[in-house]
């Protein structure tokens, strides 16, 4: 009994990282999903279009999605949803100005007039991930039983074109994990360390999987990070990182993992955080080649990262030490938080604020906008690139008096 | 709405009912002297129901009347004066207690004018004269109302003695009455008469009887000062009306007449509640008001308590201030408004003593007013108010 108690004691301060060890388990919540889990996604779900004007957020306070000019830092229009007990993700494309809202319960699209299409598709099981294209208008669904569904979407919203597959791809193998290219390609590491090149469009058209398939020496990929602006994929696996030509079907780099990985992150360019002891190290793609860079580690957990190779930016979002075990949500804890952006070439500081407590906050490349727990609704707008900031206040007023 | 109606047709109804003659209560001296009216009569009652009793001792002052003016009268009293004046009250006891159950048969009306009477060749002023061919007895209300209960029986009593005839011949103050001789003989006889009344009022408990009613509150007072606790209901929807506000109203009359008056007012009011679980939403009402009153006494006896209780309904023009707050623990925001409207009142007012009177009372207000940032818009109101007033 007493042995049994140590033991999880240990157990317990392991996962924080006060003992010195062997590497604790891999993070596995982001493994073997398409594109990123819902929370991430919501955690990082304003655009990464750094002309982006609108953000929209599901308002945990009044259960409504709400749409701000981000710019101006104005209200624009909300709506109630399906649900509203369950946590929303919420996704928007800038362009269209439409709105993809998912929950484990349900799917809805509202276009840019407000109209609402609810439950486009149907999947049996919960959605768990979402690969999200608003640049291509391409939505992948991926639920906790496998089956992907996939819509093309127009610019104003309205569905083109919609699919749900299984996730026996090729032979006896089945989906292991997967995201979108640049190209619009639904790039699939299946469980025989081969890759498949499936063609989003034509697989809705003909409504089958429409693909090209190649091997390659790797086994039980379970995560895969598209390289923005190639058709390279950076992919993880138990105690190695592989980055691949999908067009070449070509592996260009590899990294052996001595380290426990601390965090994955897509955005914008695919990224791991390893930890070991003190020590963290960021391996990332830069050149065809997987690059290592170690950083003394602060004692913080990181609760978001954005990694902008093409404009030396790296945003990182962490919370003073807590006993929770954290993944890649920046809202799970709602204290303590800082955002910090790096000149990423000499990893330089250019901002540090401490996050607001209470407030749930969306990163776009320009600012961080954090919505309060007001029922009468107050939002502030923080300029990354300054000290400036807005408010916003009692936007939730005429949605309540009804 | 149904507040108004219930007004209109009350108004109707008691127009029929109130009474506008002198002793109703409307003026100031009609209590006391309705009071003293049946102190006589209730005296007399006594007197003759006893007149077997060898107790009583007619025109005789008892023991715990000493000191007293009418003791005094009635020591001065001869033994053939004294004879005379048992005899005569034992005789007119009853015929004098029916003529006063007979409410009609003697009729009273106030002057504010000195009273000049001629006697003996010349002229003296009086608190009161009697005209018996119109059964009429004219007082200075002024006069009466400054004397003390006794003081006014025994005057009501010396008046009405001057009704009656001794021996044929109609009693005066002048000339000469039996064993009252000289040339004010009546005077004396009839203030021996009267100080027995006092007397036996005194020592029988008629003037504790009427205590209370004396003490009461009366409407003749020309200034009225309210203050009352005051709820509004009004017609508003939303989450954000507030439909029940309540508060403390102030209010002061005055009576132009026994029937119209000025009225103006001060109402403060507020409400607050709790949207959603930590918005807090609170509104505050002041409204000024001014208007006319008409009061209404519908019952006819003053020397009652519901006699003394008396309707005011009041017609008033009023003028808002309101202000609405929100608040949640981060943002908030105020608003404030203001609007005229009219607003029709009636109250019911209930003497207690000494000035003091409380009162219930409804009310209909046409007051309308919005916070278009709220979607919100108040309609009409209805008002319920109760309080005490002071009045004097």
């Amino acid at each position: 009994m007493l042995f049994n108690k140590i033991s999880t004691a240990l157990m317990i301060l392991a996962s924080f990282g006060f003992v010195a060890c062997s590497p604790s388990k891999d993070n596995v919540e982001e493994d073997h999903v398409i594109g990123e889990t819902l929370k991430n996604m919501s955690a990082l779900a304003a655009s990464d279009n750094a002309s982006a004007r609108s953000i929209v957020v599901f308002d945990e306070t009044v259960h409504r999605i709400h749409q701000f000019d981000l710019s101006q830092m104005t209200f624009v229009r909300s709506f109630d949803v399906q649900n509203p007990d369950e946590k929303h993700f919420v996704l928007y494309q800038n362009e269209g100005n439409f709105i993809v809202d998912l929950t484990t319960k349900s799917l809805t699209i509202i276009n840019k007039y407000g109209q609402k299409n609810e439950s486009p598709i149907r999947l049996q099981g919960q959605p768990r991930s979402a690969a999200f294209r608003e640049d291509l208008g391409l939505l992948v669904i991926y639920d906790d039983l496998m089956s992907v569904g996939m819509l093309k979407l127009d610019s104003n919203g309205e569905i083109a074109n919609s699919w749900i597959g299984g996730p026996v791809i090729f032979a006896n193998e089945t989906i292991s994990a997967g995201d979108i290219l640049d190209n619009g390609n639904l790039i699939l590491a299946l469980s025989d360390g081969s890759i498949a090149n499936v063609d989003l469009v034509q697989s809705m058209s003909q409504k089958k999987w429409v693909y090209s398939r190649f091997t390659t020496n790797l086994s039980e990929i379970n995560w895969v990070g598209p390289v923005p602006g190639t058709q390279q994929v950076l992919l993880k696996m138990p105690g190695r990182l592989a980055l691949v030509d999908t067009a070449a079907h070509s592996i260009l780099s590899n990294y052996t993992m001595n380290e426990a990985v601390h965090k994955t992150s897509k955005r914008r360019d695919p990224h791991v955080l390893l930890s070991w002891n003190n020590d963290l190290k960021l391996a990332y793609v830069q050149g065809s080649q997987i690059q290592v860079r170690s950083l003394f580690r602060q004692n913080y957990s990181i609760l978001t990262s954005n990694l902008d190779l093409g404009a030396d930016l790296w945003t990182v979002a962490d919370a003073s030490f807590t006993s929770k075990v954290l993944y890649n949500d920046l809202n799970e804890v709602k204290s303590a938080r800082q955002l910090k952006r790096y000149r990423f070439s000499d990893m330089l500081t250019v901002f540090a604020r401490k996050i607001p407590d209470q407030s749930q906050v969306q990163v776009s490349n320009n600012f961080a906008f954090a919505l309060f727990p007001s029922e009468l609704g107050y939002a502030v707008r923080y300029d990354l690139s300054s000290e400036n900031t807005r408010e916003l206040k009692l936007f939730n007023v005429q949605h309540i008096g009804r | 709405m149904k507040a108004l109606i219930f007004f209109i047709l009350f108004l109707k109804i008691q127009s029929a009912v109130a009474s506008t003659f002198v002793g109703n209560g409307g003026n100031v001296g009609d209590v006391e002297l309705q009071t003293s009216v049946r102190q006589l009569r209730d005296t007399l009652d006594i007197i003759r129901k006893n007149l077997n009793d060898p107790e009583m001792k007619l025109c005789t002052c008892y023991p715990e009347m000493e000191g007293r003016p009418a003791c005094a009268i009635l020591q001065n009293l001869n033994a053939d004066q004294r004879r005379m004046c048992v005899v005569y009250i034992r005789a007119q006891a009853d015929v004098m207690a029916n003529m006063l159950h007979a409410n009609e048969s003697v009729h009273f009306s106030w002057t504010h004018e000195p009273i000049d009477v001629s006697e003996n060749g010349g002229v003296r002023g009086a608190d009161a004269v009697t005209d018996l061919a119109r059964k009429t007895i004219t007082i200075n209300q002024e006069s009466f109302v400054s004397r003390n209960p006794m003081e006014r029986l025994f005057l009501v009593s010396h008046e009405i003695f001057h009704l009656f005839s001794y021996e044929g011949k109609p009693l005066r103050d002048e000339g000469a009455f039996g064993s009252f001789k000289g040339s004010s003989g009546g005077r004396d006889f009839i203030n021996a008469m009267a100080a027995t009344i006092v007397s036996e009022a005194y020592t029988d408990q008629v003037f504790a009887k009427y205590a209370g009613t004396l003490d009461r509150s009366q409407v003749h007072s020309k200034t009225w000062l309210t203050i009352g606790a005051l709820s509004q209901n009004s017609f508003a929807e939303g989450t954000y009306a507030q439909k029940d506000l309540k508060g403390v109203e102030f209010g002061i009359r005055y009576q132009l007449t026994s029937e119209w008056g000025l009225v103006a007012g001060y109402d403060s009011l507020e409400a607050k509640k709790t949207i959603l679980t930590t918005i807090e939403s609170s509104q505050k009402n002041r409204i000024f008001s001014a208007g006319l009153s008409y009061r209404l006494i519908p019952f006819a006896d003053p020397t009652t308590f519901w006699g003394q209780s008396n309707f005011v309904v009041s017609a008033e023009f009023q003028t808002l201030k309101t202000e609405y707050h929100l608040k949640d623990p981060f943002v908030g925001m105020d608003d404030s408004k203001s609007s005229n409207g009219l607003t029709l009142k009636g109250k019911y007012f209930i003497p207690l003593q000494s000035g003091l009177w409380l009162y219930v009372g409804v009310g209909y207000s046409t007051l309308r007013y919005g916070f278009e940032s709220l979607n919100l818009d108040y309609k009409d109101s209805t008002s319920y108010s109760l309080g005490a007033v002071y009045a004097f």
